[in-house]
Parts: structure tokens; sequence; C-alpha cells
């Protein structure tokens, strides 16, 4: 019997393991199945985490303050010095996003493939090649260097200890069991927060918007089609149309802007082209690189800025409903959940402190990046300084040295460890250049060779990048801008404040307004000529080598304008180049409609306040920021009417797609009759008829010449054209880029392509729907908004259609839209000056909350979705806090 | 003695009785440890009192089973779980409530082969005979 019983034991043993082993083993990249069931530590998290208790107690940190989480579970903290503020932001931010600053800190410093297996290996060779976790260390050490010996230094380097102390108190609190639900199903779990994160994201944002990516296309171009081509398609100079971020820069030498004090150029803007000139050889492998780019995260990132970008706006209290400026920022960024961005409101409660702030900034790190003060306000958009190049480098015959200068010197090489989940780790060796012609350019360089991520050519490009300067004036910008009181303290923060190059607006409460397009902006200056940075420089003769950056009092900038009662920018061309001909800044700009129509709203704002007095409200700023007005079809499409009617004057024949063609042009000469002109509204038909049409357009114009050149350039490029074409279809109907090459006999004009375009948008879009009444423009265009870019689609929000385009102020670009407007801010400095409980208004595309299960997960982007705001709550002391606002209560001690 | 005696003796067996309510209570206790293969130690406990194979088992299944069950019902009252049952299901393919049917039941099977195991180990320290006598006559 005892032995049956031992059988029995055993088996029931043996069961056991086996049990344990099925719950254990992961299924794929999920965990075990044990670990996601568990009622306790498991997915079960979720729901369970997914609201804010009514009262939470963080005790023993060491750091003190009490926070408020309002209805929308914004965070107001009132705490008494920038350490307690930091550890603070550090925890709630953790507390609300921790899974998605997990992901991002991994994304950027090459680190998936480590949890998500070696499909994303490539992907971090490429970050691990870009080096911004390099960067970032050298930048880490450099502050440590610096800070003994300077206050302000220090103060952010405890600030920045403070936050990841934050960051490492949520994580302490919640392993193992209260993880957020995502690293349960991915079998992950937090590592601590460092300094090294913060700035790793830093330098990653910062190269995102700051390092404009055209010089490989522009050098194939120029290879194919020669220099004066280029210079056509994309020129230095404006078009007439357009308007500057700097206006009217050269009567301007009053009013501090600009001082002219900088040292004498020799050039007067003819400026001379990179000493690299036959590239005929290297085409293949330039053409590799440039698709390497394109594959990956960055540069994702930067086709989205090119299509979406940004606007931000100031007006003076002249034009203001109350005497007082109005400052309204919209910066267009992907739209990701959870949202890009994360709110916020501080107020000092030290004695005697008024400081007080609110803003946005990137999870996962401090700064405040748009926002305002008790006294003043700011905002953002790119500025497409050029602060970035490739060099073609000239190696030894065995590959270990590099020409610089003529001179040979040795590649350096680093090699760094990937963790590959399942495989042995993938040991990575980089290899880095310098190009440090002046001392403050003495930084690693990474080499990449085309060969090495498969593609032909076996082309060595070094990629210099000013941000790759162990410099921390981005840092300390941002830290002087949000203790900004007036505009000698923006001033001083535009000194201070390295890259990337953004073009700030400001208003102040004693009236003030202000933009400055501040960056460093690289001079390549060694031969004498200030150079362009439009095409791939040469590395090894020395004659493309930087030489400095723009002086500050040099870069464009407009203070109080005299003639003009607002600025304005959307990421167009700096300033009127034929005037400011001392230095380059940038030689590719966003598309101009965007900026157009938000001057051509406020000149005739300033046109009605001059005539008739009336000023501008919030409520008409609300408007501005949500306006869906294209000025492109403003201009294409009474051109393309008048092309259909000298052809067809009396129509065309009304059957089969002819009669759709009748169709088409009716819908756009009712668009064009009725209170909806030119309005990309998602419920018309002549919205997606236009836009279909000028994608067309486009393409018929070029594509034969480009393929004719055998060129192959992508999407990118197109966008840039669009100026272009307008350029030439308003002022140049006969200009050759209308005749199509691959026919004989004929020479096309503009009309031919605009009907050309016509007859091809018909057949596409008869190919989607048979019936034109279902041609609304929302069954073409809709808005799709994913979490973590598609990591679990169940977490996307439901995708809608919406009215929008890329060139309409409320941004929209492409059919299915991932990019737009991260933020839309609207500050009346009119409430700050009189110290109202709200300064303003604001919404975010998402919520505070990364919890899909959160009502704070989505409560945000009911606003946004529908174009309305949320009132910026800015009490200025715990008192004031409104009692009914206090949904829930964390207190630090 | 009849099917329905011995059923009622089973379930008013004291050993069984204490046997699920410390089984019970255990694995409501170590559950919030977050260490789910715990659960063998709590159905074991179950399978020292009840002794019997497969009635240790069953008692140690119902007893963690109902305690993960606790657990969900909370859970019910804390969040939002029926967005949750929806959103998770979207993602493993597996409604909600099947997985939490899943749950309780991989939980139950923990608790059960613990118990097994327990009954197994009891028998061969305390004798079988001693578990023969364990019923209870009325």
């Amino acid at each position: 019997m005892k032995k049956r019983l031992i059988i029995k034991l055993c088996a029931s043993i043996i069961g056991v393991i086996m049990l344990s082993y099925i719950l254990i083993t992961p299924i794929g990249i999920l965990p075990g199945l044990g670990r996601i069931l568990s009622p306790i530590g498991g997915i079960w998290n979720g729901p369970n985490q997914a609201e804010y208790p009514d009262m939470q107690t963080i005790s023993g940190a060491g750091y003190s303050g009490t926070v408020y989480r309002d209805e929308l579970g914004i965070p107001h903290i009132f705490a008494s010095t920038y350490k307690d503020w930091a550890f603070i932001m550090g925890f709630l931010q953790a507390k609300d996003r921790m899974f998605a600053m997990d992901m991002q800190r991994r994304a950027i410093e090459g680190r998936t493939a480590e949890i998500l297996g070696p499909d994303n290996l490539e992907m971090d060779k490429f970050y691990r090649l870009m080096g911004f976790a390099r960067s970032a260390e050298e930048l880490w050490d450099k502050m440590v260097e610096d800070a003994p010996s300077d206050l302000e230094l220090r103060m952010t380097i405890e600030a920045m200890e403070a936050y990841c102390a934050g960051v490492n108190r949520y994580i302490d609190d919640s392993m193992p069991n209260d993880l957020p639900f995502e690293y349960i199903l991915l079998g992950m779990q937090p590592e601590y927060w460092t300094e090294l994160d913060i700035l790793t994201f830093v330098k990653y944002e910062s190269y995102a918007l700051g390092f404009t990516e055209f010089d490989i296309e522009m050098t194939l171009l120029r290879d194919k089609m020669g220099d004066a081509v280029v210079r056509e398609l994309v020129p230095y100079e404006p078009f007439p149309f357009e308007k500057m971020v700097v206006p009217n820069f050269i009567d301007n030498t009053s009013g501090g802007s600009p001082k002219m004090k900088g040292p004498e150029m020799v050039t007067s803007g003819e400026f001379g082209q990179s000493s690299l000139t036959n590239v005929q050889e290297l085409c293949d492998g330039l053409a590799g690189i440039a698709s390497l780019f394109q594959k990956f995260d960055a540069f994702r990132l930067k086709d989205q800025l090119f299509q979406a970008c940004s606007n931000n706006w100031v007006i003076n209290g002249s034009l203001s409903y109350s005497g007082k400026p109005i400052l309204c920022n919209d910066p267009h960024l992907q739209l990701l959940l959870p949202a890009v961005l994360w709110e916020f409101h501080y107020v000092n409660t030290s004695v005697g402190s008024d400081d007080a702030l609110y803003g946005v900034s990137f999870p996962g790190t401090l700064g405040t990046i748009m926002g305002h003060t008790a006294y003043a306000a700011w905002g953002m958009t790119n500025a497409f300084c050029d602060q970035g190049d490739y060099y073609f480098e000239k190696l030894s015959p065995d590959g270990t040295k590099y020409y610089f200068n003529n001179t040979e010197r040795p590649i350096e090489t680093v090699t760094e460890v990937i963790k590959v989940k399942g495989q042995p780790d993938y040991h990575y060796t980089i290899k880095l250049t310098r190009h440090n012609w002046t001392a403050q350019d003495d930084f690693q360089c990474p080499l990449i060779n085309s060969t090495e991520f498969g593609y032909p050519g076996n082309i060595n490009l070094s990629v210099k990048w000013a941000g790759y300067a162990p410099d921390y004036g981005v840092i300390k910008g941002f830290a002087r801008l949000s203790q900004v009181k007036n505009i000698s303290d923006f001033l001083e923060a535009m000194e201070v404040y390295t890259d990337p190059g953004i073009n700030y607006v400001f208003a102040d409460v004693y009236g003030n307004i202000a933009i400055y397009p501040k960056g460093k902006y690289p001079v390549r200056n060694v031969t004498g000529i200030v150079k362009e940075g439009r095409y791939i420089l040469n590395g090894s003769n020395g004659e493309d080598e930087w030489t400095g950056y723009i002086p500050f009092d040099w870069i464009p900038h407009k203070i109080n304008p005299p003639n003009q009662m607002y600025l304005a920018s959307a990421n167009q061309r700096t300033v009127n180049t034929t005037e400011y001909t001392r230095y380059y800044t940038s030689y590719i700009f966003a598309s101009s409609y965007r900026s157009r129509r938000i001057n051509q709203i406020l000149e005739n704002e300033s046109y009605y306040h001059n005539t008739f007095g009336t000023n501008i409200t919030i409520e008409r700023m609300k408007q501005i920021q949500t306006d869906y007005y294209d000025i492109a079809a403003e201009i294409f499409v009474p051109l393309l009417l008048e092309a259909f009617n000298n052809t067809h004057p009396a129509g065309v024949p009304a059957s089969g797609e002819t009669e759709l063609l009748n169709k088409s042009v009716e819908a756009l000469k009712t668009w064009n009759a009725s209170n909806a002109r030119w309005i990309m509204d998602k419920d018309l038909i002549a919205p997606t008829i236009f836009d279909t049409w000028f994608d067309k357009y486009k393409n018929f114009t070029f594509t034969d010449e480009f393929e004719d050149a055998n060129l192959t350039l992508g999407g990118r490029l197109y966008y840039q054209l669009t100026d272009f074409l307008e350029n030439i279809t308003r002022y140049n109907q006969s200009s050759r880029w209308f005749d199509n090459v691959s026919t004989t006999g004929i020479t096309e004009n503009a009309s031919n392509i605009m009907l050309l375009a016509l007859n091809e948008t018909i057949r596409v879009l008869s190919q989607n729907y048979t019936d034109i009444a279902d041609w609304i423009w929302g069954n073409f265009h809709v808005m799709d908004i994913r979490y973590l870019e598609g990591l679990l689609p169940a977490f996307n929000y439901p995708q809608y259609p919406c009215s929008g385009s890329s060139r309409t102020i409320n941004v929209a670009g492409g059919r299915q839209v991932h990019g737009g407007p991260v933020l839309r801010m609207i500050v009346d400095l009119e409430k700050l000056s009189t110290q109202n409980l709200y300064s303003g208004y604001a919404t975010i595309p998402g919520g505070q909350s990364g919890n899909p299960l959160s009502s704070h997960y989505d409560d945000n982007y009911q606003y946004w979705k529908n174009n309305e705001y949320h009132q910026i709550l800015f009490p200025r002391n715990i008192s004031a806090y409104p009692a009914n606002k206090k949904c829930s209560t964390v207190i630090f001690s | 003695m009849s099917k329905v005696n011995a059923i009622k003796n089973f379930f008013y067996s004291e050993r069984v009785i204490i046997g699920f309510l410390v089984a019970l209570g255990l694995a409501v206790t170590l559950e919030l440890t977050g260490v789910y293969l715990l659960m063998i130690l709590a159905g074991g406990i179950a399978g020292f009192f009840v002794k019997k194979g497969w009635l240790s088992f069953f008692i140690g299944f119902i007893s963690v089973a109902l305690a993960w069950g606790i657990y969900f019902i909370v859970f019910a009252f804390m969040g939002p779980l029926s967005e949750f049952f929806s959103l998770i299901g979207s993602i493993i393919g597996i409604s909600g409530t099947i997985l939490m049917i899943m749950s309780i039941i991989v939980g139950g099977l923990l608790g059960g082969v613990g118990a097994l195991i327990g009954a197994y180990v009891t028998q061969l320290i305390l004798g079988e005979k001693y578990t023969k006598n364990s019923k209870v006559n009325n």
C-alpha cells in the first residue's frame, strides 16, 4: 500500500512541476501564463491602478510638498524648493507614464532587441551609431566638471538628481506587484532612472528637431540635374509670396534687433558650395544611407515634422481685446499615445516667492518646453536652422585612418554590447571621426558605412551635428525660461540657449512681444567665403569645416516691431535672405502655407483694428488655432477652374467618366462660391478632389524630369517643391517643368498638366467610390492616433474622419493622420496681469494618464478632438486653489 | 451509507471545513505577495487537513479558486473591470470573462495539485488508517 502511496505522491509532484513549468514558460514576448493571470502582480493591475486615489501620502523621501490633481488629472504642485518640485515632477510623471518613458528610453538608447528580440537589432544598431546616449554621457561629464564654479549649473544638476529620485521612488513603491500592467504583459521590469536618461532624451529630441536632413537628396539632385536646377527648385532666396519669421529685417535696426555688433564677414549673400563636386560614383551609397535614415524612428519623426511642423504667434496689446498681449502656440509632433506632452502647474510656496509656472514637458525629462510664469509666456516652433552636415570621408586603404585637412588621422572606435532576447550578446564596433576645426567642435562624429547596413557603394559618411557638442545651453536655457519674468530675462535665456533651432515667441505682462529663432547656426568659412550646408561636404581637404557659429547678436530676431502688431512663425523661412546676407542660416524650411494663413488673418485683423477699432479676443484666437482654411486651395483652384473653362467653355459631354469630371468641376465651383470656401471640411467633396489633384499635379509636373534623370527622391522632396510649383503656376505657366519630357511634338504648359491631373484624380477617386457623393473628405482623411507607434493596437484611439490638411493651421497631413498639434495653448497676459485664477486655455491630444483604462487617458483628448479647450487653472498660492478642484491629493513629507 | 449521507459526511466533516477555510485564508494572504506559485502551499495545507486524495484536490481547488474569485469581486469595485475585459480581449484574442475564468481555473489547479501532495505526504507520515477513520458518522 505504501508503495502505491509513494507512486501517487510522485505523480502529484510531477503534476505540480509540469503545471508550474507551463505557467512559468514565456509565450513569445509575453511572460508565462501564471504571471499574466495572477490576480496580484498580473495584468489585473490595469483596472486597479486606473484612477488616482483620493488621498495618497509619500513619506520618508526627504522631499515635501502638496499636489492637487484637478478634474483632468493635471497636477498642481505646491512646494517650497526647486528640488522638492523636481522630485514631485519625477514621481508624478512616472506614476502617469512610466511604461511609455521606459520604452522611449530603450528605443533611443538602442536597447529594444533586449526585450523585443533580434528583429529590432538593426534599429538598435542605428541608434547606437547615432550615439545619443554616448553624447549624453559626454555632456554629463562636462556638467559635473563645470558645476563647482557654476551655481546655476549646480542647481540644475541637483534638480535632475531630485527628479530621478522621484521616478525611482515610484519604481521602488511599485515593485514587484504594483507595476503598470504593460510591464506584466511584456514580462519587463523598469530600471532606475538616471541623469543620463534625461540627457539622452534631450539629445534625441534636439536631433529630431534640429538636424535638417535634405543634404543627401540635394547632392543627388545636383549630381543628376546640376546646381542651377537645385537652386531653381529650392532657392535660398524667398518666393514673392512668402512671409518671414523675422519680418522687415532691414528696416528694423532700432529697438534692439538686430544689434549688428558681430564681426565683419567677407560675404554678401554669394555663398560658397561644398568642395566635393563630382559624386557620381557615390550615388548608390548615398541613396542607401538616405534609405537607412528614412527607415528608423528619428527620421520618421522628421517626416512628420516636415508634413506637420508647428505654429506660434503673439499679438501686442494694441491688437488685443484687453490691452495686454495674447500668446498662442500649437507645436506639431507625432500624435502618440500616451500623449507626447504632460501638463503641470507649480507654485513655489517659500516665503516671499511669487514664482509660479504652468507648462508642458516631455515625460522622462524635467524641462518646461512651453508655458508661462506669473509674468510672461513663451512658445516654440522648429526654426529649421541647418545644424548638421554629412562629410564624405576618404579613408586609408586599410580603413583604419581618415584624412582631415589632408592629414591622416586614426579612426576612433567604440564597441557597444547590445543584448538580444533569446540570442547571444551582439558586440557592435562603431567608428568615429572628428571635424574639430575649432576647439568648440571637438566631439565625435559617427561614421556610417553604406555596406554595413546592406546598401551598395561602400560609402563612408560622417555625421556632424551641432547637438553632439557637450554643451549644456539647452538645459540652462529651459531652466531660465521657466523663471522668465520680463523681456530681459527672455533675452538672457535666449543667449544661453543652444539647440535645437527654435523660433521662440514671447510676451510679458508689461506689453512686450518678441520672436527669436535661436539655435547654433554653424558658419562654414575656412576659405574666406561662407559656405552653405546644402550638399554633402568634403571631409578630407579641410575646406568645408565649421569655423564657429553665428554670434548671438547677429541671429535675426524681432522685439516689439514698430510696424506690426503681431509676430508669427510656422517653420517658414527665417528671414528675407536678400536682406540678411552676412550669414547663412538654412536652405530648407516648411512650405509657406500655414505661415501665410496666419499672417493673412492677423494682417486682416490689424486692418480691421486700424479701420474699425476692433480687437482680437480669446475666442477669435481659438478660431484661428483650429482654422481649416487651405491657402493652397485659394491659389490653385481658381487657376484650375480657369484652365478647365478655357479648354472646355461649354463643359464636357456628359457620359461615363466625363460626367464625373463635370460634377467634380461643379463641386469645386460650388466650394468657391460657398461660405466654406477653401475650408478642408471633412463633410465636403471638394477638399478630396483638390487634395488628390494637388498631389497628382505635383507628380505630373516633376516626376517625368526626375525619372528622365534616373533620380528617385521620394515624397519628402516633393513636399518641399510645393512653393516652387506655386511660383511657376502663378508666374510662369510655360515653365519647362510643365513639359512632359516623354512626349514628342507637343510642349505641355501648366493648363495641360492641371487638366491631366484632374482626369487622373477622377480616375483614382472613382476607383474608391463610383458615386461622387461618397467622395467626402472624411472618407479619405482619418485621424489615427496610436499607442506607442502601434505597439499594442488595442490601446489606440478609434480612427475618425477629420478635417484639415498639411497646409491648414489646424494641421492634419496625409490621409491617415499621425502627426499634428500635441498641444494647443493660448495664454492671456491680461489674466496673468490681474492674477486671475485662470491664465488661458490649453488642450493636448490625450490625457495625463498613460493607463488606457483610466478616465484620464483620453479626457483631454475629447476637448482636442472637438477643437475645444480646458481652462488653465493657475492659482498663485495653495490657499487660492479651489476646493471643488481637489479631485486627488498627494502629500509628500 | 446512502449517497446523500456520504455527501453530508464530506461537507460537514470538520477536517474538510477547517482545511477549506485555512486554505482559503492562506490563498488570499499568500496571493498578496504576488508569488502565485505559493497557491501550491495553500492547497497543500488543505490536503493536510482533508487527507483523502481526490477530495483533497477538490477542496484545494475550490479554496484557491474562491480566493482568486474574491480578488476579482474586489477588483470589480476598484476599477473599470468590464472595460479591461474588452481591452485585454482585443490584445490576447480571448474574451476578458474567459480570461478571468481561466485565471480562476489556474489558481484552482495550483491549489488542487498542492492539496494532492499535501494529502499524500500526510498519509505517508501519519499512515492511511488514520485517514480512513476520518469519516464522520451520524
